[in-house]
């Protein structure tokens, strides 16, 4: 039936449907024809073969067709057909389909639909091809993989053109290689080992890592998978495997590892640079230099920091590999003259091979042959564009082509180093002015100590401290102010023990006063008393935090006893001059007095006489005569006073007795005129004494109390000692009427009399007690008052016998 | 004074010998006044306050002058001139400062006690019976 159909179709065809058929049977997709009025079908031969039919074994029919197609695709396929007719543009469609082994498979869909004249549809022509092989094949040839088949022996049967851009061999040049040959060593080994076990095993391989040579000798790595392929009687005849160029990916995972590692040294580099103690920025150096060395395969490392001041290099710090460093190295302007001038302008000096140095690096060059360096990099460590200093890097066992991934490292690791170094300088003149505070503290002489606020222990003390408190410095250290006070009273200005937080220091560190001038005494062991003037005050951080305190203090000892004694110098003068004002007064008076009776008189004298009246005269002259001896004995004694203590006769060691009867000898007609019982006593102690001047010193007393003994019924005088333990203490006693209290200093004045009718000159009394003091002895009255007599008492200062 | 029929001038003087003189030269001018002549400071407070031996007011007057010498053992002039002066029963009475001293200070100091005069005794005779009169 469909014969027929198909040559009665056949007839209506034009010529070009007579040219399809013939190609449509050369092709390798499967066509069927369908008569859209009659709805006969044609199916090519192919097209029986790919739904697993002989051709011709069935009757075919669209329906039978649509069977074959997997039930989800079935619509896709049917708007397929009606979109063809209905002149909608749809080329082709992919779709499962019933093979011939009752399995899908995806088949690519196509058609065309024919029309007469009119444009009405008359047949719909369809084809369909199986994709499952050409897609595999295409694949095969658009992988970006090297797949490949090979014998048991090693040789290649079949590989894909991948392997011309991979290895550079063309794929027939490669089939007839030995691949082992070109496997690297160490891969070659590995395979060899393990190839004899997978092969009795019949097993594959997967993601083996295998270094090939290519046609341009560099070695290509590759990642190799592959499975074994058995024959009909499931023995293995060969492999059949995939390939893949895993050396830029592995070049790229390199290079990231190797970033990482550079940014952990730069982590770890910086860290250890935040975290340096004070002072120990040498040792961070030393092992920064290490660390670079063994990071960038380095034999020697140096940095050279440059004095801002001229440009030298003032500090640095070399590592070396002692296997392989011949000479250690040392840094100089003067050794790398060529290389610093270059660094220091901010540009990087890259030595491959020292044998190329140009002829100006003269000492470059023989300062690298007698270290033995083969090559070397210097580069200027900048901090914001200035050059700090010069990192070296030295290789000393070969010539090397310094990258420039090498030389942007160590110049970003060159910056980090720099800010060391800033903190180096900022260190090394911290400590210079650390220096220079701790020499002037230790050379102060007020004394310095500073305690730390934390515990409240002395932290700083310096010699005159330690000096003013007779303390060490090992005593002291350490020590808080309540302990201090436990060894050293401290008092204040009135003599009121300090309380320990009441000491200018301790003030200072727990309520950050600030004390000035203060005064306060030190007691030590031995009792001796210092006065000390003390300043303290808190030390604060630059938070404004109190860290600690500080106290200085001065000994003002001296100053304050000098301050005394100035005073009592002063005072001393200021009596001086009162009694020189005095004594000048009253001699003037004094002397003037006399003088105002010798001219009165003679006044009177003179208007009595030219009156006649002669009666008087002689009464008048009497008083004159008597008031010229007055003054003359005034002049002699004034005369006498003012020798008293500027001529000096020498001391002599004289009995007090001695002294005494002379005296009275003197004082003779007195004692007889006034019938007075003078008693001196017998065997009084000798005193060491200016002879004439004590004799005098007795004559008087003993003349003034025969005078005032006088009035009494029985005019007695007393001269003894009553005292001879430490200073002689000699008195001179009368029993006439005495003095009061209120006058018993006053009688010591110049010129003072009590009873001038006596006929005293007021001068007596003011001798002897200038005699006395100039002997360093005291005198005073002993009165009880008037009527009771009157005792002078004077002591003399004992000397010191027996030696 | 013009209700006392005799002017009493109390004269206070140690040196028996310038006693003697202004007693002179007063005596000489004044025939009818009455002269109460007294050698220390002490006896001279006595003598004004009434007590001892010049109890009796009849017969220890009140003087309608004092003269004073400065100098005195015991009881200096100053110290009975600020006596006077400070006593509403003496003040009234007028002192004159009769005295050896020129001493700026002495002066000063009887005026700023609220003496009446001050006068330094001359070394002249008749000088001094001038001021005296004055």
């Amino acid at each position: 039936m469909a014969t027929d159909g198909n040559a009665s179709l056949v007839n209506s065809l034009s010529a070009e449907y007579e040219r399809l058929g013939l190609v449509v049977e050369g092709l390798i997709a499967g066509v069927w024809d369908w008569d859209i009025q009659t709805d006969e079908v044609y199916w090519s031969q192919i097209l029986f073969r790919q739904l697993g039919y002989q051709a011709n074994e069935i009757e075919p029919s669209l329906a039978l067709l649509r069977e074959h197609v997997h039930a989800d695709d079935l619509g896709i396929f049917n708007r397929f057909i009606r979109d063809q007719i209905d002149q909608h543009k749809q080329n082709s469609i992919t779709c499962r389909i019933r093979g011939a082994e009752g399995k899908y498979g995806q088949f690519r869909v196509g058609g065309k639909t024919l029309r007469n004249e009119h444009g009405e549809p008359l047949r719909f022509v369809g084809w369909m091809q199986d994709m499952s092989q050409s897609q595999f094949r295409s694949l095969v040839e658009t992988t970006s993989d090297w797949v490949w088949e090979m014998d048991l022996e090693g040789c290649h049967t079949y590989s894909n053109h991948r392997v011309e851009q991979i290895l550079g061999y063309t794929t027939d040049e490669f089939c007839q290689m030995q691949v082992l040959d070109f496997f690297h060593a160490e891969d070659r080994k590995e395979v060899e080992r393990r190839f004899p076990e997978l092969i009795a095993k019949k097993e594959g391989w997967s993601n083996w890592l295998i270094r090939i040579r290519g046609k341009d000798g560099n070695y290509r790595l590759l990642e190799s998978s592959a499975t074994p392929v058995l024959n009909a009687s499931d023995e293995l005849i060969g492999y059949r495997g995939i390939d893949r160029d895993v050396t830029e990916r592995r070049l790229e995972q390199e290079e990231i590892n190797d970033r990482l590692r550079f940014e952990l040294l730069v982590s770890e580099l910086s860290a250890s640079f935040l975290s340096v103690p004070f002072g120990q920025i040498d040792e961070v150096l030393d092992h920064t230099m290490e660390r670079l060395a063994e990071f960038f395969d380095l034999d020697q490392c140096a940095v050279a920091y440059l004095s801002p001041d001229d440009n030298e290099s003032f500090l640095t710090r070399v590592w070396g590999n002692k296997n392989t460093v011949k000479l250690p190295l040392k840094l100089g302007p003067k050794r790398m003259p060529w290389t610093a001038s270059i660094v220091d302008a901010g540009e990087v000096v890259r030595i491959s091979d020292i044998e190329e140095l140009p002829a100006e690096a003269e000492a470059e060059r023989a300062y690298m042959h007698a270290s033995g360096v083969k090559a070397y990099l210097t580069i200027p460590m900048e901090l914001s564009g200035q050059v700090m200093g010069r990192l070296f890097a030295f290789d000393c066992r070969s010539i090397r082509d310094w990258s420039s991934s090498e030389v942007r490292r160590l110049q970003f690791i060159g910056g980090l180093i720099a800010t060391l170094l800033v903190r180096k300088q900022q260190e090394m003149e911290l400590e210079t002015t650390r220096s220079m505070l701790m020499a002037s503290v230790e050379s102060s002489p007020a004394g310095i100590v500073i305690a730390d606020v934390s515990d409240g222990k002395v932290r700083i003390v310096n010699r005159a401290a330690l000096s003013i408190s007779d303390m060490t410095a090992e005593a002291v250290s350490g020590m808080s102010p309540e302990e201090y006070t436990q060894y050293r009273r401290l008092f204040h200005s009135n003599g009121e023990p300090y309380a320990p937080e009441d000491l200018p220091l301790s003030r200072a560190i727990l309520a950050g006063e600030t004390s000035q001038n203060i005064s306060m005494i030190l007691e030590l062991p031995d009792g001796e008393q210092k006065w000390l003037l003390s300043n303290a005050a808190p030390v604060r951080d630059a938070l404004g935090e109190i860290v600690a305190g500080v106290v200085v203090f001065m000994d003002i000892t001296e100053l304050k006893q000098a301050a005394v004694e100035r005073e009592m110098l002063i005072q001393e003068l200021e009596d001086k001059n009162a009694e020189l004002e005095r004594f000048s007064y009253t001699v003037s008076h004094d002397l003037k007095s006399p003088l105002i009776t010798i001219k009165g008189f003679l006044g009177l004298l003179r208007n009595e006489i030219q009156a006649g009246e002669m009666e008087k005269v002689d009464s008048r002259i009497e008083k004159i005569v008597a008031a010229s001896d007055q003054m003359s004995r005034l002049l002699h004694e004034l005369l006498e006073l003012s020798r008293i203590g500027r001529v000096e006769n020498a001391h002599e060691l004289v009995s007090v007795t001695d002294l005494a009867q002379q005296a009275a000898i003197l004082v003779g007609s007195a004692i007889e005129g006034r019938q007075v019982d003078v008693d001196i006593e017998a065997d009084m102690p000798s005193i060491l004494v200016d002879r004439i001047r004590m004799v005098e010193v007795f004559q008087n007393l003993i003349d003034n109390a025969v005078r005032f003994a006088g009035h009494g019924t029985e005019p007695k005088v007393q001269v003894g000692v009553q005292q001879r333990e430490g200073n002689c203490e000699c008195f001179v006693a009368d029993n006439g009427a005495g003095i009061a209290p209120a006058y018993q200093e006053k009688v010591f004045g110049l010129f003072e009399q009590l009873q001038p009718e006596l006929g005293g000159t007021g001068i007596g009394l003011a001798i002897v007690k200038r005699i006395v003091e100039v002997h360093g002895g005291e005198v005073w009255i002993e009165s009880e008052g008037e009527g009771q007599g009157t005792k002078v008492c004077f002591t003399v200062p004992t000397p010191e016998l027996g030696e | 004074m013009s209700d006392t029929p005799q002017a009493r001038i109390l004269l206070a003087e140690d040196n028996p010998d310038h006693a003697e003189l202004i007693l002179s030269c007063l005596k000489k001018e004044h025939k009818d006044i009455e002269i109460v002549q007294l050698s220390d400071g002490e006896t001279t407070m006595d003598y004004l306050s009434q007590r001892g031996v010049y109890e009796d007011p009849d017969s220890s007057p009140r003087p309608s002058l004092i003269l004073l010498d400065l100098r005195m053992p015991k009881v200096d002039g100053l110290e009975i001139l600020s006596f006077v002066k400070d006593s509403e029963d003496l003040k009234q009475i007028p002192v004159v400062i009769l005295t050896t001293s020129d001493a700026e200070q002495d002066m000063v100091r009887a005026y700023n006690s609220h003496a009446n005069s001050y006068l330094v005794k001359p070394d002249d005779y008749d000088r001094m019976g001038e001021l005296l009169r004055e």
